[in-house]
């Protein structure tokens, strides 16, 4: 093989021109789908993150059932020892930090106008770290001194003409089926990033909220955040066992985001697809033109070598030899090319991105190219370059000798 | 017997024109021979030479080389076949631009699956005198010397018999004859069997049997 791929290397130095522009063409195509596998990568590991420190989250643990159960049932199935299992995970490493939580819905007023809420109850100190996705437009964030005071999406704060430091009541059903109220202050508005959370987004201290949903102790979820996503893998086990005996249940963060993170995915690895598709043709097309030329110029060479006893098979290996180290050197300097615009546009300060539809803010693109889907490129722009130099290995093969020879 | 050609015919169908390039030849030719082919230019010397060499089947009749039939043979015994008992030079040298003298005449070793014999590859090429050109490319070599290589090339392999097709037309007259020499050389010292085309007279003399071929058919 090796002797074919020196007669490869040999007749690619002696067309080196032509041979430059084919591998420039792999070389330009793979670089392109590594951007754009870099560009993906990259909004989905933020996207990801944005999901995660946005209030889902690694892990979230809960009382088994109450996921099952409906939104009126649900303050039925708490976690009602929270400090016995705040005792646990403190002793699994790797977690950054817990932050017990209590979902509740109803209804909230401004005096003139009412709307539905969705609120979580967390404590101040820790929801900081986690909600990373509601940024904060007018304010403060909640605050343990500050335990009636809370923060409303900006959409909310609109719906109810309110602004920070007017006093809204907050209207919600109790466990045992009374509805209590209270009066709290808007200390701060938040933007989400998705406008449907921010039309009802309602974070709460949870002492208070314990307190005035007569919950004491109690949470509807312990929301744990890794030091890195990396290592869910290595933690959950851990959680798992501390979930079992206390009749507790988690879900990890891609289970939680569902088709929040799924669906873009499947965009992206669709657009990904097709233009990994239209670079592959293109890359096809240019090395049989490349190797169909070739063979033109050397159909007497081929007429020769035949003569002297060189098999069909050997001729096509010749050829293939030639497309194989095409696309090899090609796939090289492709790999380097895409690092080498990906570091300049990162350093140039990335690509504005408008905000996606559903969302209020738009974010700066970097290219974050890996380096498995690097090798993996590689290995497709070889094989397909090397596929790519069938046919005209074909065509060489069964040429006939004698026309061949008589060729000029 | 080394090769028998019996009422061997090859017509070339050419739109609705057949041209009878050979015509019921009849040929024997023994180990040792050294032979030229005479004949002008479509006379049918080529054709010949390419159906005794397994380039190409006859329309008719029959070629056996060693008393196997050449017609009966796949493709790629055909190529085993040509590789062990038959070498080749051409007008135009045809050797690869892309290998230097060395890979040159080592190329048809190397399209076999055994390990090539070094020694055998330095000692045909220095039996035509070019040990010191090993590196050289072929357009880095004079003509004679290209002959000389595509002679090694051919003779690398020791096959039963070495067709030349006009190996010193494009050879000027002094360098036409030195090349015959050296063909003639080597069927003395080595008894190589060759069977040479040519339309020069001066060439021709220097065979030991000459046929002369015209219209397809040989005038022996």
């Amino acid at each position: 093989m090796l002797f074919y791929i020196k007669l490869g290397y040999r007749n690619l130095l002696n067309n080196y021109r032509r041979s430059l522009k084919t591998i420039l063409s792999i070389a330009i195509g793979l670089s392109a789908c590594l951007l754009a596998q870099g560009f993906m990568s990259y909004t989905l590991l933020g996207l990801r993150e944005s999901l995660i420190n946005g209030g889902i989250g690694h892990i979230q643990i809960y009382q088994k059932g109450y996921l099952k159960a409906s939104n009126d049932d649900n303050l039925r199935h708490l976690i009602s020892d929270s400090k016995t299992v705040f005792r646990e995970l403190s002793n699994v490493p790797g977690i950054k930090l817990f932050a017990p939580r209590i979902n509740f819905q109803g209804m909230i007023s401004s005096g003139d106008k009412s709307t539905i809420f969705m609120g979580t109850a967390g404590l101040p100190s820790r929801e900081k770290k986690l909600n990373s996705l509601a940024s904060l437009k007018q304010g403060t964030f909640l605050e343990d001194k500050k335990p009636f005071g809370i923060v409303i999406g900006s959409g909310l704060a609109r719906k109810l003409h309110a602004g920070v430091g007017d006093t809204v009541t907050l209207m919600s059903t109790l466990k045992g089926g009374g509805v209590n109220a209270i009066d709290v202050e808007v200390i701060g508005i938040v933007e989400a990033q998705i406008k449907a959370y921010d039309d009802v987004l309602l974070l709460a201290n949870l002492k208070t909220i314990q307190t005035f949903m007569d919950l004491p102790n109690s949470v509807s979820s312990i929301i744990l955040l890794l030091n890195q996503t990396e290592n869910l893998g290595k933690i959950e086990p851990s959680i798992q066992k501390i979930c079992n005996p206390l009749g507790l249940e988690y879900r990890t963060w891609n289970q939680l985001a569902g088709v929040q993170y799924t669906q873009p995915k499947m965009f992206y690895d669709l657009i990904y697809l097709l233009i990994m598709i239209i670079i592959v043709l293109v890359v096809v097309l240019s090395i049989i033109n490349t190797l169909n030329l070739t063979m033109q110029e050397r159909v007497k060479e081929i007429g020769t070598i035949r003569s002297l006893g060189t098999t069909r098979l050997q001729v096509g290996k010749i050829f293939i030899s030639e497309s194989f180290l095409i696309g090899l050197l090609g796939g090289f300097f492709g790999i380097i090319l895409g690092y080498a615009l990906a570091g300049i546009f990162n350093a140039l300060g990335g690509i504005p991105i408008p905000p996606p539809p559903g969302h209020a803010k738009g974010y700066t693109a970097f290219f974050k190219p890996g380096f498995i889907p690097a090798l993996w490129l590689w290995m497709l722009f070889l094989m397909t370059a090397t596929v790519g130099g069938f046919y005209p290995a074909f065509r060489a093969a069964r040429l006939q000798i004698v026309e061949a020879l008589r060729w000029i | 017997m080394l090769i028998r050609a019996e009422n061997v015919s090859k017509i070339y169908e050419m739109g609705k024109v057949e041209i009878k390039a050979l015509q019921n030849v009849n040929l024997d030719i023994e180990k040792g021979d050294f032979i030229s082919l005479m004949g002008p230019s479509g006379a049918g010397k080529s054709t010949l030479l390419h159906i005794i060499g397994c380039l190409d089947n006859p329309t008719e009749g029959s070629v056996e080389i060693y008393g196997q039939k050449i017609q009966n043979m796949k493709d790629s015994q055909l190529s085993v076949f040509r590789n062990r008992h038959i070498g080749f030079i051409f007008q135009s040298f045809n050797l690869m631009s892309v290998l230097n003298v060395y890979e040159n005449v080592e190329y048809p070793l190397m399209i076999r699956k055994k390990k090539v014999d070094k020694e055998k590859v330095f000692k045909t090429i220095e039996s035509v005198g070019l040990l010191d050109y090993l590196k050289h490319r072929p357009d880095e070599l004079s003509g004679g010397q290209r002959q000389r290589v595509a002679i090694a090339r051919a003779l690398v392999t020791d096959p039963d018999i070495i067709l030349a097709d006009e190996p010193t037309a494009n050879l000027d007259s002094k360098t036409g004859e030195k090349i015959i020499s050296l063909l003639l050389e080597l069927n003395s010292i080595h008894n190589v069997t060759f069977l040479f085309s040519t339309h020069n007279d001066n060439v021709a003399k220097y065979a030991k049997r000459v046929i002369h071929i015209l219209d397809g058919q040989l005038q022996q």
